[in-house]
């Protein structure tokens, strides 16, 4: 079965004063995929997510969604596109409240601007409504059962990270990015995100995450594209991955690996 | 809930409606109505500081830029009031539009210092371009306005002119703060990165803010300009910046009620510690100082925090969670 | 021909005054992150304190000198600790206001001390002017310059070669990496704030005798603030080539196009920038981590 292809990075360079941050970057992912970027820190996984989503400007190279060119847009038109994504370090509107934030999520659902604010039709009323349904849909999707009203500021590691999936989903994108989404839970917190994972893949929605767990990785993955100093050095399925000696010396170390 | 809201609101409102019976002394009816001037300024910074984050400090620019294109229009293009008010104000937001969008592509910073140059730069022309603006000796004689036969001549029956626009600028800004845009506000300043990878452009509801904050001002300046009657170059001056910062601090950064404590506690201060004439400005620089490092939040913000049901009455739309971090309210279980 | 060169010299002069004031600005910018309003209060206090140390206290001028440094020192410490510290960890928002509030208690506190008639500092030669050929000078613009060129190379010296200042470097470009190595990063945030305060004392003092102290030096601030903005913060020479702009600019502008306009200038120039190269001549070559 012939996937169409969502998003195509090709040839990406991104060098930063004089270090190469990722190097002749090409990879593809097609609808309702899973794609984990690995490597060792500092491969190059984060700045690529950064490239993608207008946060930096390649060197070079071409990216592609959905048969529109993206690289070089400033973020927010990206989001237009329909491409979105979370942070490593959790980027929460802190002051807000929850359902604030993903109503902000929801922002390219609505039209409606500042003389709107003043001069309200029916029209901007009933937008602003779907967005509130919008809102409380996306935080029950990802399971956040606290009060909406309470500030984003005070929820626990765990929650802010569903909040930030929520916040994503909002716009119902075709393409989602996880920065180190799993960072610092516990093992049924981990599970849980799996299972939000695979629900979103199944709502047709393709995924490429960043991930430092192993077995995480190899539950949900369907490919795998393995960084190492800016470069891909590898891309396949678990089984590929598992066994690619450049992947395990990138990760282990020379000598580990076996000479025949 | 919602009706005793109601109610109390319509007593406020009557309130104001019959103050300026109360009210014997002519001095104090004027410092009043001053306060309500100050209001629409703090309100218009409310915007730029308060929601979205960033340090503006050219509302005296924008308020002196309003107040002289009114004396202006009135004295020597022979505009009525009516007509040079909404002129005044968007002349100022004109300039605002103007230095806002270089400036606010930038780091918080750069606005900051920006307009405090922009401050010296309008102060200067106030004073050298004489030819417009009379320079140091300022343009005097400036009339209130009539509807009809009916003169405004007092500061008593001004005071209505200027409580009915500010008003109307008020309802205005709470209908902006909950509205889709002023969420993007309020979600720039917290975190701007987060907000452009919601889909918002940043510099444009930036540029708005600003531009908002500078038609408040300058729709203050008119007001003042024939509150007053009189203007002149030295009133327009750095440290009028920091008595409006000082306004926006104290009732509280963001908050919709803040604007208003804010102005009338800091207009009618100096009234109560005259014999502190000399340090105004030191006491209004310390009382800075002390908000930023510990009071940042401002009275309302404290309200918030410790008086939650007094916070709720006070603060339109208030968000308080009522139960904490338990399950919802109906509202979620019905969805 | 005559009077451009002397014209020159007083832009000079004026350039590095701006200069001087823009590399403290600079310092606090670069190690903490943050624009400290305050930096004119501390010029203003500087200034002040120098003028109190030289012309009431009848001790040498190297004494008088000495002893207002290390008041410098102490403020330094003392406002570094009790309004950087507080806010290190908020937004920049509350602490650029709380600058800004220091800087106007200052404006009013200084004038309570002091009073409000401008001070000038008794100065250091005594001669009326300097006369090269047919060139005159005032000896306080020659001052300005030697002293100011001799700071800027003492700071120099003391960034790049001693340890406490290539320690203060480090803090600057990356405070995680500084602390992994050891160096305490709170204690070289307060050395960087001593240093930028006894820069701004100085130039508080250097620039007095020509403007007599008084509410100009929050005109000095913001010019020093335009230096480092034309001048770029990628480099430490940045605020001081900006600074030389900014002098040349004023002064030239003030003779030959306007006088009245003579400190808009400076903000002009600083607006014309922002607009068009913003991050200034010295780019910052690192950028911001997302």
């Amino acid at each position: 079965m012939e996937r169409k292809v969502i998003l195509s990075i090709d040839g990406v360079t991104k060098v930063f004063g004089g270090l190469t941050a990722v190097n002749d970057l090409s990879l593809q992912i097609h609808k309702a995929e899973i794609v984990a970027l690995i490597g060792p820190n500092g491969s190059g996984k984060s700045t690529t997510l950064n490239i993608i989503s207008g946060l930096y400007s390649p060197e070079k190279g071409r990216i592609v969604f959905e048969d529109t060119d993206i690289q070089g847009l400033p973020p927010y038109r990206i989001v237009d596109s329909g491409l979105r994504r979370t942070f490593q370090n959790i980027r929460l509107f802190k002051d807000l409240s929850i359902i604030k934030n993903v109503m902000i999520g929801a922002h390219p659902c609505g039209k409606a601007n500042v003389l709107n604010s003043v001069f309200k039709t029916k029209r901007i009323r009933e937008e602003e409504e779907k967005i509130e349904t919008i809102a409380y849909d996306c935080l029950k999707f990802v399971g956040l059962d606290v009060d909406p009203k309470v500030k984003a500021g005070s929820l626990a590691y765990g929650q802010c990270r569903l909040l930030e999936i929520a916040r994503a989903l909002a716009s119902s994108p075709r393409l989602l990015m996880l920065d180190e989404t799993a960072a610092g839970l516990n093992p049924s917190e981990k599970q849980n995100m799996i299972n939000i994972i695979n629900r979103i893949r199944d709502k047709g929605i393709s995924i490429l995450f960043v991930e430092h767990d192993m077995s995480m990785v190899m539950k949900v993955a369907d490919r795998i594209a393995v960084l190492n100093f800016g470069s891909k050095i590898a891309e396949g399925t678990k089984k590929e991955i598992q066994n690619d000696p450049l992947v395990l010396t990138a990760y282990l170390g020379d000598h580990y690996v076996k000479t025949e | 809930m919602k009706k005793k809201k109601t109610i109390i609101l319509l007593i406020f409102l009557a309130m104001l409606a019959v103050l300026p019976k109360l009210i014997t002394s002519n001095y104090i009816m004027q410092i009043i109505d001053l306060s309500l001037v100050n209001f629409i300024v703090v309100m218009g910074l409310n915007f730029v500081t308060g929601f979205a984050g960033q340090i503006s400090l050219a509302s005296t620019a924008f308020w002196g830029i309003g107040a002289y294109t009114s004396a202006i229009l009135t004295t020597t293009c022979g505009f009525s009031f009516w007509a040079a008010l909404p002129v005044s104000g968007i002349v100022a937001m004109l300039g605002g539009i103007l230095i806002g969008y270089p400036t606010l592509k930038l780091k918080k910073f750069y606005l900051g210092i920006a307009t405090i140059g922009f401050g010296e730069i309008v102060s200067l022309i106030f004073l050298n371009w004489t030819t417009l603006t009379k320079g140091s000796e300022g343009i005097p004689g400036l009339s209130k306005p009539s509807i009809g036969a009916f003169k405004f001549t007092s500061n008593y029956n001004f005071y209505y002119v200027i409580l009915i626009i500010a008003l109307i600028l008020l309802i205005a800004s709470v209908l902006i703060k909950y509205s889709r845009f002023g969420r993007t506000l309020l979600a720039i300043r917290n975190d701007e990165i987060a907000t452009e990878t919601c889909g918002i452009n940043a510099h444009s509801s930036k540029m708005i803010a600003f531009s908002l904050s500078a038609l408040y001002a300058g729709i203050a300046g008119s007001l003042y300009a024939h509150l007053i009657g009189f203007i002149s170059p030295d009133l327009f001056v750095f440290r009028q910046s920091i008595s409006f910062l000082c306004m926006f601090m104290i009732g509280g950064s963001g908050y919709i009620a803040g604007p208003a404590i804010g102005s009338f506690l800091i207009t009618l201060l100096p009234e109560v510690i005259k014999f502190l004439q000399n340090y105004y400005m030191a006491i209004f620089g310390i009382l800075v100082v002390i908000l930023a490092i510990a009071m940042p939040t401002g009275i309302v913000g404290l309200m918030e925090k410790h008086l939650p049901r007094l916070y709720r009455y006070i603060e339109p739309y208030a968000e308080v969670p009522e139960k904490g971090l338990e399950r919802g309210n109906e509202k979620w279980r019905g969805k | 021909m005559l009077e451009l060169i002397q014209l020159s010299v007083s832009a000079l002069s004026m350039g590095f005054v701006y200069a001087l004031t823009g590399s403290s600005i600079f310092l606090i910018f670069n190690a903490a992150g943050v624009i400290n309003f305050a930096q004119g209060a501390l010029l203003m206090l500087g200034a002040y304190i120098g003028t109190t140390t030289l012309n009431k206290l009848g001790l040498p001028y190297f004494l008088a000198i000495l002893l207002m440094i290390i008041i410098m020192v102490i403020i330094g410490f003392l406002f570094q600790r009790l309004a950087y510290y507080p806010l290190r960890n908020s937004e920049g928002l509350m602490f650029m206001i709380a600058g800004i509030g220091i800087l106007v208690f200052m404006e009013n506190f200084v004038q309570l001390l002091w009073g409000a008639a401008p001070i000038s500092v008794r100065p250091l030669l005594s001669v009326h002017s300097i006369n090269i050929g047919d060139l005159n000078f005032e000896p306080q613009s020659v001052m300005i310059i030697v002293i100011t060129v001799a700071i800027l190379l003492i700071e120099n010296f003391f960034l790049k070669k001693t340890s406490i200042g290539k320690m203060t470097q480090a803090v600057a470009q990356d405070k995680e990496a500084a602390s992994l190595m050891g160096i305490s990063v709170p204690v070289m945030i307060a050395v960087t704030f001593i240093n930028s305060t006894v820069l701004a004392g100085i130039a508080g003092v250097l620039v007095s005798p020509k403007f007599y102290v008084s509410i100009g030096l929050t005109s000095l601030l913001l010019k020093g603030m335009a230096s480092c903005v034309i001048g770029g913060f990628g480099s430490a020479v940045g605020p001081i080539i900006g600074g030389i702009i900014v002098g040349f600019t004023e002064t030239f502008g003030a003779r030959y196009i306007s006088p009245q306009f003579r400190d808009a200038w400076a903000f002009l120039l600083m607006i014309a920038f922002l607009m068009i190269r913003p991050k200034g001549i010295f780019k910052e070559r690192i950028s911001e981590k997302v």
